[in-house]
C-alpha cells in the first residue's frame, strides 16, 4: 500500500544554494506529523513545496499514490493555516472561511451549513459578521484554521502558527488544536521551531537542520534516543561526554575512557570496538546530585565527585551547573519539599554526581558546534 | 518640562498666512466693487456674469474632457507600472523606476518645452489630444506612486492564501487583488484628475487653438482684466477641487487594520 | 513504479523574481508604460538638448542644419544676470520655507493623532487650490487699490507710491506661498518618526532648548530637510507662472525667458536652449542628493 502523503527524495535550491536536500518522508493517514528545527532549515520551504507554492528542484510529491508535483496550490486537496493568518481584511470572518467553497461554487445551502459547522468547531459563531481587525489573536488563528479545514483537505499544512501568540495563548491553542484534530481526524503537518510545541502536539517529529531531515520518530524515541548531537542537543537540552572505548564489560556495556571525567560505564545499545571513538548524550535530569558518595554498583553505574558552580532555582526544580575534573555539566534535580531540605546544595559545595550506566545515549553523529545549542550558565 | 509655545504661534501664523488670500478672494467674489479697494454691497452678479461666459463654459468641458480621459489612461498604466515595479526586480524595472520618477522631478516648463518640441517635430496638431497624453505622462507617474505606496503595505501571503484555498489568478486578480488595492487606485485616480484639473504650465504649451482648459483661460482673463469673474470662478473651482480632495483623503484613510 | 511527472503545468513562481529573469507577464506589465514614457518623456527630454543646436524658421518652427549660434546667444550679458536671479530667489524661497516649515512640522508631530489629522489637512488644504488661483489671489491682496496697500499707507508704513506688486519681493512672497505646504509634508513625515525622548534626554543632559533642538531635533529629521529642499527648489528654479503675474519687468526669471521665446518671438532652438540651461541647473541639487543619499546608506552617516 502506498503511503498516504509522500516527499520522494526531494532537493530544492535557490539559486545555487541548497535549502532542501534529499528529504524521503512518508505520513501517515491522519496523524500529526511536526517539522521541527531552527530558522532556516528548511522546513518551510518543504511546507511550501507541499502546498505547492514552490516546485522542488528535484524529487516528486505523492498524495495518496499519484504524482501532484506539478499541480498548482489551487488545484491539490491541500490546504494552509499561515503564519500571519493572512486572512482576507476586506472579508468577514464568514466570508473568509466560505471563500474556498465560494470558489469551488458550492451552493448557497452548502456553504451556509458547512461555514456554520466550522465557526462551531472553533466556537466563533456570534463573530460570524466581524472583520478580521476585529478579532484577537487567538481568534484570528482560528478562524484560519477553519478556512483551511472547511474544504475538507486531505493534508492540512500548518506554518508555525502560534507563533505570534503570547506564551499562556499558545498553550491554550495547542490543547484547542488538539482537540480540533480530533473532531476532523485530518493530517496535519505542523512547522515549528519550538521543540515543545511539537513535542506536545504530535504523533511523530522530524528534526531538520541544513536542509537535510536528520531523524523521525516518536516524541518520546526522538527525545530518548537522538541519534545526532544536533537532535540531542535542540529537543531538549543534554551534556555531551567524548571519549574512547576502553574495554567491553558484557553485550550490555563498555567502559569509556571519557576526556575529561575519567572511566565510566556506558550502556551498549550499538555495537563498538575497542579504541572507538564515541560520544554519549545524558540528559540533565538523569543525574542525581548527592552531598555524600553514594554506595553505588560500579559495574552499572557511574559515581563522580564534583563541585557546584552555579544554581538556578527555577519552581518545580533546580537547575545546576556543577564541574568534574575539567567538564562542566549541567543538572536538573525535582525537589519535593526544597524549604525543608536541611540544607539545599549551594554554590562552591563539594557534592558526588550519580547517573546509571544507561542513562546516556550513543550518538552517530558528533559535531563540536552543536554545543553551542546547549543552556550555558551566562544564558 | 514646559512645552516651547514657539511652535504653535508659529503654526498659526502660518495658517492665516496660507488661508488670508483665499478669504480675501472669497469675500471679493461677492463684492459689487470691481476691484477690492471698498465693499460696495454684497453681489452674485459675477457669477451670473460668469455663467454666460462663453470662453470659460468651453474651456470646463475642454478642462472635464483632458481630466477624464487622462485619468483613464494614466490609472491603467499607472497600476500596471506599480504592480510591475513591486512584483519583479530585474535591471529592466530600474529603468522603469527611473522613468516614473523623471516625471515627478522635472519642473514643469520642461515638461512642457520638451513635448512640445516633440509634438513639432512631428508635426502634430496642437489639440486636446496632446493636452491629454501631456496630462497622462505625469498622471500615470502619480498613479504608480501612490498605488506602489499601497502595494508596499500589501500582505503578499493573501495571494498564498487565495491560491491555497482553490482561487486561479483571474478569481485571486478580482477577489482579492482589486478589492485590497482599489482604495489606492482610487486615490491615485483622484490625485491624476486633479492634477489635470490644476496644471497650467505644460497645458500652456502644448494646447492649440480652441483647446484652452480651465487654468488657461484663467491665465488669459489675469492678462486682460476681468478679475472680478476670475474672483467667482476661483470660488468654484477651489470648491469642487476641496470636494475632491476630501473625497480621496476619505479613501486613502480607508484601512482595514 | 509508475511514471511520474504526469501534469505539465506552467511554474509557480515564489516570491520576488531574481534579477535577470525575464518573463513573459513582466514585459506585458513593464511594456506599456516604458514605451509611454520613453516617447513622452525621455524622447523630449533629450529633444531639449539637441534642437538647441538648431537653427531657428523664420516660421516659427525648426531649421534645418546645426548651429552653435544659440549657445553664443546664451553668452550675452543679460542671461547671466536672470540666471543669477532665478538662482537666488529660489534659494532664498527655499530657506525660508525650510524655516517656517520646521516648527509647523515639529508641532504637528506633537499633536495627539486626532487633531493632527485635522491640522494636517488645514494645511494641504490650499495646496490643493489651483495654482493660478493662489497666485491671483495675492495679486488681489497686493493690489495697488487693495486693502493691504492701503491699509499700510494709511498707517503710514509705505509710501503712496511705493508698489507691492511687480517686483522681486512679490515673487518671493509668492513662491514661498505656494511651495511651503511641500515643505511641510516631507518634514512632517520625518518628525513623525522622530523620537522625542531623544529631546528630553538632551535637556536632561543638561542642553538649553535651543540648543537641543538644534543638536538632536535637526539630526534627527536630516533626511526630511533633503526632500524638502528638493521638492521646493526643484519648481521654483522652473518657475514661470509666478514672475510672469506678480513680477515686473526687472524681475524675469529663466522661465518667462523660455515662454518669451516661445509664444512671442516663435524662436523654439533658443527657448530649447534656455530650457537645456534650466535642466542643468535642476540636476545640480538632484545629483548632490543622490550623492548625500549614498554616503548615508554606506554606513557612518546620521540615522
Amino acid at each position: 500500500m502506498p503511503a498516504f502523503f509522500e516527499f520522494r527524495d526531494i532537493g530544492h535550491q535557490f539559486g545555487k544554494t541548497p535549502v532542501v536536500e534529499k528529504v524521503n518522508l512518508s505520513l501517515n493517514r491522519g496523524e500529526v506529523f511536526s517539522l521541527v528545527g531552527p530558522s532556516g532549515c528548511g522546513k518551510t520551504t518543504l511546507l511550501r513545496i507541499a502546498a505547492g507554492f514552490i516546485q522542488p528542484t528535484r524529487g516528486a510529491v505523492l498524495l495518496d499514490g499519484e504524482d501532484i508535483t506539478a499541480l498548482p496550490p489551487d488545484k491539490r486537496k491541500i490546504n494552509t493555516v499561515f503564519q500571519n493568518y493572512a486572512l482576507f481584511p476586506h472579508l468577514s470572518v464568514f466570508e473568509n472561511i466560505a471563500f474556498g467553497l465560494r470558489v469551488a461554487k458550492k451552493s448557497k445551502t452548502d456553504v451556509t451549513r458547512a461555514v456554520g459547522e466550522m465557526l462551531e468547531l472553533i466556537d466563533l459563531a456570534e463573530h460570524a459578521r466581524k472583520k478580521p481587525a476585529q478579532l484577537s489573536g487567538g481568534q484570528k488563528q482560528r478562524v484560519a484554521i477553519a478556512r483551511a479545514l472547511v474544504n475538507q483537505p486531505d493534508l492540512l499544512l500548518l506554518d508555525e502558527p502560534l507563533a505570534a501568540l503570547d506564551l499562556k495563548l499558545r498553550q491554550r491553542m495547542l490543547l484547542e488544536l488538539d482537540r480540533i484534530h480530533e473532531e476532523v481526524g485530518t493530517t496535519f503537518l505542523y512547522v515549528t521551531h519550538d521543540q515543545t510545541e511539537a513535542m506536545s502536539l504530535s504523533d511523530r517529529i522530524g528534526v531538520m537542520h541544513q536542509g537535510k531531515l536528520l531523524q523521525v520518530g516518536t516524541p518520546a524515541e526522538i527525545y530518548e534516543s537522538p541519534e545526532s548531537s544536533f537532535v540531542a542537543a535542540f529537543i531538549g537540552d543534554t551534556n555531551f561526554v567524548v571519549g574512547k572505548v576502553r574495554r567491553i564489560v558484557d553485550e550490555n556495556r563498555f567502559v569509556l575512557e571519557a576526556e575529561c571525567l575519567g572511566e565510566i560505564v556506558v550502556w551498549r545499545d550499538k555495537p563498538v570496538a575497542v579504541g572507538d571513538q564515541v560520544t554519549v548524550s545524558i540528559r540533565p535530569e538523569k543525574f542525581s546530585l548527592q552531598k555524600t558518595r553514594p554506595a553505588t554498583n560500579g559495574e552499572t553505574s557511574n559515581s563522580v565527585p564534583c563541585k557546584i558552580e552555579e544554581v538556578i532555582y527555577l519552581g518545580p526544580q533546580t537547575r545546576y551547573w556543577v564541574r568534574s575534573a575539567d567538564q562542566l555539566i549541567s543538572v536538573i534535580q525535582q525537589h519535593a519539599n526544597y524549604l525543608l531540605d536541611e540544607t539545599p546544595l549551594a554554590w562552591g559545595d563539594e557534592a558526588w554526581l550519580t547517573w546509571r550506566a544507561n542513562d546516556g545515549f550513543m550518538l552517530n553523529a558528533y559535531r563540536e558546534a552543536d554545543e553551542a545549542l546547549l543552556t550555558l550558565p551566562d544564558d | 518640562m514646559k512645552r516651547s509655545r514657539f511652535p504653535f504661534v508659529a503654526t498659526t501664523l502660518i495658517l492665516v498666512f496660507l488661508y488670508l488670500p483665499i478669504l480675501v478672494l472669497f469675500a471679493q467674489s461677492f463684492n459689487d466693487a470691481r476691484f477690492g479697494g471698498s465693499w460696495n454691497g454684497f453681489t452674485l452678479k459675477w457669477y451670473k456674469l460668469l455663467f454666460e461666459h462663453r470662453g470659460v463654459i468651453t474651456a470646463t468641458e475642454n478642462t472635464l474632457i483632458v481630466a477624464v480621459t487622462a485619468t483613464l489612461l494614466s490609472t491603467v498604466l499607472g497600476t500596471l507600472a506599480a504592480w510591475a515595479l513591486h512584483r519583479f526586480q530585474s535591471r529592466m524595472q530600474k529603468v522603469h523606476q527611473v522613468l516614473i520618477y523623471g516625471p515627478l522631478v522635472v519642473p514643469d516648463i520642461l515638461m512642457g518645452i520638451s513635448l512640445l518640441l516633440l509634438f513639432v517635430n512631428l508635426s502634430v496638431p496642437l489639440g486636446l489630444g496632446t493636452v491629454i497624453v501631456a496630462h497622462s505622462t505625469f498622471g500615470l507617474s502619480y498613479v504608480a506612486f501612490v498605488v506602489l505606496g499601497r502595494l508596499q503595505e500589501f500582505d503578499h501571503s493573501l495571494l498564498d492564501a487565495a491560491r491555497d484555498l482553490g482561487a486561479g489568478s483571474w478569481t485571486t486578480l478580482w477577489r482579492v487583488l482589486l478589492p485590497l488595492l482599489w482604495p489606492g487606485i482610487a486615490a491615485g485616480a483622484l490625485l491624476a484628475f486633479t492634477l489635470s484639473l490644476d496644471d497650467f504650465v505644460i497645458t500652456f504649451f502644448v494646447a492649440g487653438p480652441g483647446s484652452s482648459t480651465l487654468p488657461v483661460q484663467v491665465y488669459g482673463m489675469m492678462k486682460h482684466g476681468q478679475p472680478a469673474l476670475i474672483n467667482a470662478l476661483s470660488v468654484l473651482f477651489m470648491s469642487a477641487t476641496f470636494g475632491i480632495v476630501l473625497a480621496s483623503q476619505f479613501l486613502l484613510r480607508k484601512r482595514y487594520d | 513504479m509508475k511514471p511520474l511527472r504526469s501534469i505539465k503545468v506552467s511554474p509557480v513562481h515564489d516570491g520576488p523574481l531574481k534579477p535577470g529573469r525575464l518573463d513573459r507577464r513582466e514585459w506585458a506589465l513593464t511594456l506599456p508604460t516604458i514605451i509611454w514614457l520613453v516617447l513622452l518623456f525621455a524622447v523630449p527630454t533629450a529633444l531639449v538638448f539637441l534642437i538647441a543646436l538648431r537653427p531657428a524658421n523664420p516660421a516659427g518652427g525648426i531649421g534645418e542644419g546645426w548651429t552653435l549660434a544659440t549657445l553664443k546667444d546664451l553668452m550675452q550679458p543679460a542671461y547671466p544676470a536672470i540666471i543669477w536671479r532665478t538662482v537666488w530667489l529660489s534659494v532664498v524661497a527655499t530657506a525660508i520655507c525650510l524655516g517656517l516649515a520646521l516648527p509647523v512640522a515639529y508641532y504637528l508631530a506633537r499633536l495627539s493623532r486626532r487633531s493632527r489629522q485635522w491640522v494636517l489637512l488645514l494645511v494641504i488644504l490650499p495646496f490643493w487650490s489651483n495654482f493660478l488661483i493662489r497666485i491671483f489671489a495675492w495679486r488681489t491682496v497686493l493690489h495697488p487699490d487693495g486693502w493691504l496697500k492701503q491699509g499700510l499707507v494709511f498707517l503710514r508704513l509705505m509710501p503712496e507710491d511705493a508698489t507691492l506688486l511687480y517686483n522681486s519681493g512679490a515673487i518671493l512672497l509668492v513662491l514661498v506661498y505656494t511651495y511651503l505646504p511641500f515643505a511641510i509634508l516631507p518634514l512632517y513625515a520625518a518628525a513623525e518618526k522622530f523620537d522625542f525622548a531623544l529631546l528630553e534626554a538632551a535637556r536632561d543632559l543638561g542642553a538649553k532648548r535651543f540648543r537641543a533642538w538644534c543638536t538632536v531635533f535637526l539630526p534627527g529629521v536630516s533626511r526630511g530637510l533633503l526632500t524638502a529642499l528638493l521638492v521646493v527648489l526643484i519648481p521654483a528654479l522652473g518657475s514661470y507662472a509666478i514672475p510672469d503675474l506678480v513680477g515686473g519687468p526687472g524681475s524675469e526669471m529663466i522661465g518667462n525667458k523660455i515662454a518669451q521665446r516661445v509664444f512671442s518671438d516663435r524662436n523654439l532652438p533658443h527657448a530649447a536652449g534656455l530650457s537645456a540651461l534650466l535642466a542643468m541647473a535642476v540636476m545640480v541639487p538632484v545629483i548632490v542628493m543622490l550623492l548625500a543619499r549614498r554616503d548615508e546608506s554606506k554606513g557612518g552617516g546620521r540615522p
